[in-house]
């Protein structure tokens, strides 16, 4: 195929792909919460048919959290902001793993999938005879990708893995802090993301080697061993000069000045609304700005800009090690100068000079930014029950064809008649048998679970629930 | 989206093959150009190479990668050899010193790449066009090429060209606001994780634009922008905002009593318990009592949240990390410690799976890096040493592009590599 596009180059016109990259890739997803649907996000954005598998009796908990807070609306887990951003781009139904109609009908969408990413407790998917070797019976040259938070197997194989907990034992909190202080967790799940991330990859890596040599592949991404990879600079140096990372707030080893500086509060009027929708819990006004010299050069750009030609003639702070030395005096300088006037505008008057600013963005400001919507980053998107919303874009910007939202995140059990009857080759008969059973619905059933399922569930409360699934 | 039915994007089913063992690394036959300097691009060629893609970096002749520069170095005596940022970043990579403002460097790199699957980057915008090695030129001369920019706030838009650090980018992105105490400033995370996450974004996708180059034939240009890397993971708080209209800022170390950092005897211990791990946590603390109480009622705890915190904290800070894990392994909760770096080079669920790898460097000598962040059957994953500066050059060009010692003698004198 290689040799063809080569070809097709060597008149001078350079053809344009189609389709995008993962097109024809079909995905099962019996992933849930945030780590496993950020890979899923990632690899249906990039083109994959991905199907996201929920279980009749226990949903996505991120729906069951966020419908705790919507209240008395029709169909609250459909309305969900949180679920509905990381599961666009997906098809999805509910069927009722528990029970053995269920496993049989996932095991006809394993024939005619190429992959399938599970982010159960160690042992779940086991215990309903639905581990490797089976899957792979079914289908030998599947790419199955698990995402422990430890590990399958050993002393750390029933170790809970929520968010903070893979950010903790993979080694980063401790590098996270204000000076002189403790450990700092971050705002985020932040364990999360970058493990979809590297598990997104982790899949497209076994099914490049598949398509070379045919091989089927068991994956196993641990979280906390992603984490650990996000920290190997600090691990080195320990190596080499047997020192532990010191906690440096929001200064830097060798930039100075270095830090995040207080700007114009916002007024009252216009603070932003902090809390939930129908959960209003305050607001905000603070706004606040970054700054960092890199070099000599840009000290003296900041000096102009912030009105002080004096700084930038004294011999003092000419060089990075007396501005580090004298980091102290220079910040209440600078904070001064930041405090009248917006982040915006600090931001603004700096980047025109050269020196590496930026205004500290909170979600609701990041939804105005001026240059993410130049870009075209957030895209709209109608759903059959929430309505019209925004959300977050494609992060892979291929040139062509330009990766988009073509469907929005599935209703509960939506695509159960296309999915099972088009690919697994059920007729209306027996579709109609399962949803009479209750093996796939259209609505979450509340029945007492098996060991199994309970064993599975991953019930959170909605702040809470940032976690990943283990 | 309909989709229809092949195994593969060409409509081909691969046969089955025998179940693979440990070696053999998936990545293996791929050719992959590196342009990347400093943190983002490295970290993502790092991992290419790492799981078996052959990586050329590209370094400036005298210099190389700005990161030989940035330290920490041993004893913290500067090295362009022993810096533990480029050790680290770079590792399995060849490097071939290249310069590309040089008429016979730029043609040079054309047929580097023509001959590799792709192209990764991560200069400001304006550079690769100001080199005549922009997206064109390159899908020019070989169509099948892929070709990964990661840039500080992408390709286009009014930021395009705006001066970033890791700080400034860690703002930008969003993830800032929400770290750090409520009463003090936003908080940058450690490290340099705001260039690590997109360069963990620049190894997928690459990995996936690669995948669709041999589907369809034909490579495209992947934009990948730090800041919304970022953006796109700003967990509930993203999509409040965008849909709901409302904000989010810094929920600090204690979010909630049964979720936070809690000072103990002889340090810090994390406490993360959702609902249904909370009759565990009183288990733990010696009060199955208040399983009966109104501290069971999760609707209450929220009400009385410094009452629970005051309970935890009492029984905290009598305690030592040592006696907390331990009663968090019992009674099956998140209770746990915070191990400093020396800790984890000795936690034995790390030991037990032979998670951390040395690597022996020429240069820096015996260093321990982290080994997979996710396993293939048991493995695929293999490190070798950062390169000298250099060291490569002559076997690359001499290797795939046929070059012989007078050539290269005289690339040399004219300071091209």
């Amino acid at each position: 195929m290689a040799d063809d596009g080569r070809s097709g180059g060597t008149d001078g016109v350079a053809r344009e792909a189609t389709l995008p990259p993962l097109y024809g890739v079909r995905i099962i997803d019996l992933t849930m919460v945030w780590a496993g649907p950020y890979a899923t996000r990632l690899l249906a954005d990039a083109g994959a048919d991905v199907i996201k598998i929920e279980g009749v009796t226990r949903p996505d908990s991120i729906r069951t959290s966020g419908a705790m807070a919507l209240g008395g609306v029709e169909r609250p887990f459909d309305r969900v902001a949180y679920f509905n951003e990381y599961n666009r781009n997906k098809r999805g139904l509910a069927l009722d793993l528990s029970r053995p109609e269920g496993r049989a009908a996932l095991l006809r969408l394993v024939r005619v999938a190429d992959a399938l990413i599970e982010n159960f407790r160690a042992g779940v998917l086991e215990g309903w005879g639905l581990g490797p070797e089976r899957l792979l019976a079914e289908r030998p040259d599947l790419v199955i990708v698990s995402m422990p938070g430890f590990a399958k197997r050993g002393s750390e194989r029933d170790l809970a893995g929520y968010g903070p907990t893979i950010e903790q034992l993979g080694g980063l909190i401790q590098l996270t802090g204000y000076p002189g202080d403790g450990p700092e967790k971050s705002g985020i799940s932040y364990g999360d993301p970058i493990a979809g991330t590297m598990a997104a990859g982790a899949m497209i890596a076994a099914l490049l080697r598949r398509r070379r040599t045919g091989q089927g592949a068991v994956v196993e991404v641990s979280q906390r061993d992603n984490m650990l990879n996000m920290i190997g600079e600090a691990v080195l140096d320990y190596c080499m000069n047997r020192r532990l990372p010191e906690r440096r707030g929001n200064r830097h080893r060798w930039m100075a000045p270095h830090g995040c500086y207080p700007s114009l509060p916002l007024p009252e009027a216009e603070g932003r609304p902090l809390g939930r929708a129908g959960q209003p819990t305050g607001v905000a006004t603070d706004r606040w700005v970054t700054i960092a010299v890199a070099t000599d050069a840009q000290w003296q750009a900041l000096c102009r800009v912030i009105g002080r030609p004096d700084l930038a003639e004294d011999p003092r702070y000419a060089q990075a090690l007396g501005r580090y030395e004298r980091q102290d005096e220079l910040d209440a300088i600078i904070a001064n100068w930041t405090r009248q006037r917006s982040d915006d505008e600090a931001m603004t008057l700096l980047q025109a000079a050269g020196v590496p600013a930026a205004a500290v963005r909170t979600p609701l400001a990041q939804t105005r930014d001026p240059h993410l919507a130049e870009r075209g980053f957030y895209r709209e998107i109608e759903h059959p029950v929430a309505g019209r919303y925004r959300v977050a874009g494609p992060l892979w910007n291929v040139s062509s064809p330009r990766p988009e939202i073509v469907r929005p995140a599935p209703v509960f059990g939506q695509h159960r008649v296309e999915v099972l009857g088009d690919l697994a080759g059920y007729d209306a008969e027996a579709l109609a048998e399962l949803e009479r059973e209750q093996v796939i619905g259209d609505e979450p059933v509340k029945r007492p679970a098996t060991p199994a399922a309970n064993d599975a569930a991953a019930t959170a409360s909605p702040r809470e629930a940032t976690g990943g699934r283990r | 989206m309909t989709v229809d039915t092949a195994w593969n994007g060409d409509g081909s089913r691969l046969a089955a093959g025998p179940r693979p063992g440990a070696e053999g690394r998936p990545l293996a036959g791929l050719t992959i150009l590196d342009l990347t300097q400093q943190v983002a691009g490295p970290y993502a060629t790092r991992l290419l190479a790492a799981y078996g893609a052959t990586v050329i970096k590209i370094e400036r002749p005298g210099s190389g990668d700005p990161a030989r520069a940035a330290g920490p170095f041993p004893g913290d005596v500067p090295h362009p050899e022993r810096s533990a940022r480029f050790l680290y970043l770079n590792t399995g990579k060849q490097s071939v010193t290249l310069n590309l403002k040089s008429r016979a460097g730029r043609t040079l790199l054309l047929e580097l790449a023509e001959r590799a699957d792709a192209l990764v980057e991560n200069f400001p915008p304006r550079v690769l066009p100001s080199l005549g090695l922009d997206w064109p030129v390159l899908h020019a001369v070989n169509p099948a090429l892929v070709v990964v920019s990661i840039t500080d706030y992408g390709q286009t838009g009014p930021y395009r060209d705006f001066a970033g650090t890791n700080l400034t980018l860690f703002a930008a992105g969003g993830q800032m606001s929400l770290t750090g105490e409520p009463d003090r400033e936003p908080l940058v995370n450690g490290g340099t994780q705001a260039l690590l996450q997109a360069g963990l974004h620049g190894f997928s996708a690459t990995l996936a634009a690669v995948y669709g180059a041999q589907t369809h034939g034909l490579g495209t240009w992947v934009d990948i922008s730090i800041q919304e890397v970022q953006t796109a993971a700003l967990e509930g708080a993203g999509p409040n905002a965008l849909v709901n209209g409302m904000d989010a800022t810094r929920a600090g170390n204690q979010p909630r009593a049964t979720w936070g950092i809690y000072p103990c005897a002889d340090g810090f211990v994390g406490c993360w318990c959702m609902d249904q791990n909370v009759p565990d946590l009183f288990r733990a603390i010696g009060r199955a009592d208040l399983l009966d109480s109104p501290f069971r009622d999760q609707r209450w705890r929220g009400e009385h949240n410094e009452e629970v915190a005051t309970l935890l904290l009492g029984f905290f800070v009598e305690h030592t990390q040592a006696e907390l894990r331990e009663l968090g392994a019992r009674h099956r909760v998140a209770i746990g410690v915070m191990p400093a770096i020396d800790e984890l080079l000795r936690w034995p669920g790390l030991l037990e799976k032979g998670f951390w790898q040395e690597v022996e460097h020429p240069e820096a000598g015996r260093l321990v890096h982290p080994g997979p962040p996710f396993r293939i059957d048991g493995g695929g994953f293999a490190l070798a040493p950062a390169p000298l500066l250099g060291q490569h050059t002559e076997a690359v060009l001499c290797e795939r592009l046929g070059l012989g010692a007078e050539e290269i003698a005289d690339l040399r004198e004219h300071g091209v590599i």
